[in-house]
């Protein structure tokens, strides 16, 4: 977690701003709604009503983000965040200069918030990164931390995408990993067509369509073969058969 | 492997076990930015090829760092990506962390 009694912290902590941001977005998207109802109840276009209401619903999403960066440094006093242009002049310790750049502390609140919870740990090294190199003991000058603030969104962003790609690809991967699975994968569709043909066609129809039923039968074979390699899964070995004491017997 | 995950490997292969480095030192080292540095030290850490760490003790003016180490299956991968990469040129910042680090 960011440090509490930081200023940077005391930002990430609390989202009070960042609500205000949300709140455009879904009173965007109910007026999306309701303007896509209306236009398809008065002109019965349903392409044209979508166009629209995707239309609004894309720029309150914009518009709900960009809130949420904005509203906090321009407006801090109506959402009850202390003011950043009244800092005690003479204040000397390390986090002074962050404290004067709102868009950065801006940013870090709204890369932590992205980011979630699976990589919260994060939040505190992007916050540390703001300090710069404590061995030369020289703060990253505005540009320098707006631009580490920025890639810290992308960051957020690029974790949770990465997230999301991982948990799609887990089911695959645990089919590629299993014996019985992967061959399922491989015969059902096979089965299915062979049973189609010959239930509409007859049994000269496997003649017919042997081409088809080919590729139908190695495609998923090769696409198996193929992503597994991909995702550098070791082909699953046969499990060996239980061997009975009968088995012995009649030997 | 991507050439900003031969970067990053690099940079971590060279630091010094006393020297360890976090997010700011690789954006200066490698010449990328934290948004592309955090998501592939994410997925190098969930690969297990690196370890990361908090800075202690906790410093009382600043939070505290996030070291990054190169775990032994990762000093494998980077001298892989070392030998995959011949060829290549490093930004002059690694370079000279590297004649730096040269006794």
């Amino acid at each position: 977690m960011v440090d509490p009694h930081s200023r940077l912290g005391e930002y990430a902590m609390t989202d009070r701003g960042d609500k205000y941001g949300f709140v455009l977005i879904f009173t965007g998207m109910l007026f999306a709604f309701v303007a896509a109802t209306a236009i398809e109840l008065a002109y019965g276009s349903f392409y044209e009503a979508l166009a629209i209401s995707g239309i609004i619903f894309f720029s309150s999403f914009a518009l709900g983000l960009l809130a949420s960066v904005l509203i906090p440094i321009f407006f801090p006093k109506q959402i009850g965040r202390p003011s950043l242009r009244r800092m005690p002049a003479n204040k000397t310790d390390a986090a002074r200069p962050l404290e004067q750049t709102a868009l950065v502390r801006a940013l870090a609140g709204l890369a932590a918030m992205l980011a979630g919870s699976r990589h919260v740990h994060l939040r505190e090294a992007w916050a540390a990164d703001l300090y710069g190199d404590p061995d030369t003991a020289e703060l990253p000058n505005m540009s320098r931390r707006l631009k580490l603030a920025a890639g810290d969104v992308v960051a957020a962003l690029r974790c949770r995408l990465d997230d999301a790609v991982i948990a799609a690809w887990r089911p695959a991967d645990a089919l590629f990993a299993s014996y019985r699975g992967s061959r399922m994968a491989i015969v059902t569709p096979i089965v299915v067509a062979v049973g189609l043909v010959l239930g509409h066609e007859g049994f000269y129809g496997l003649i017919t369509n042997a081409d088809n039923l080919g590729v139908i039968a190695t495609a998923p074979y090769l696409t198996i073969k193929g992503l597994r390699k991909y995702r550098q899964i070791p082909a699953p070995k046969r499990p060996e058969r239980k061997t009975s004491p009968a088995d012995g017997a009649k030997r | 492997m991507t050439t900003p995950i031969r970067l990053v490997l690099d940079a971590l292969a060279h630091a010094g076990p006393d020297d360890p480095l976090w997010g700011y030192k690789l954006t200066e080292l490698t010449g990328l930015g934290s948004g592309t540095i955090y998501p592939i030290m994410e997925r190098l850490e969930s690969g297990e090829f690196v370890t990361a760490r908090v800075e202690t003790p906790r410093p009382a003016d600043r939070p505290p760092r996030r070291f990054y180490e190169l775990t032994g299956t990762g000093r494998e991968l980077a001298a892989d990506a070392q030998r995959a990469g011949t060829g290549r040129t490093f930004p002059w910042s690694i370079r000279i962390a590297g004649w730096a680090s040269t006794p």
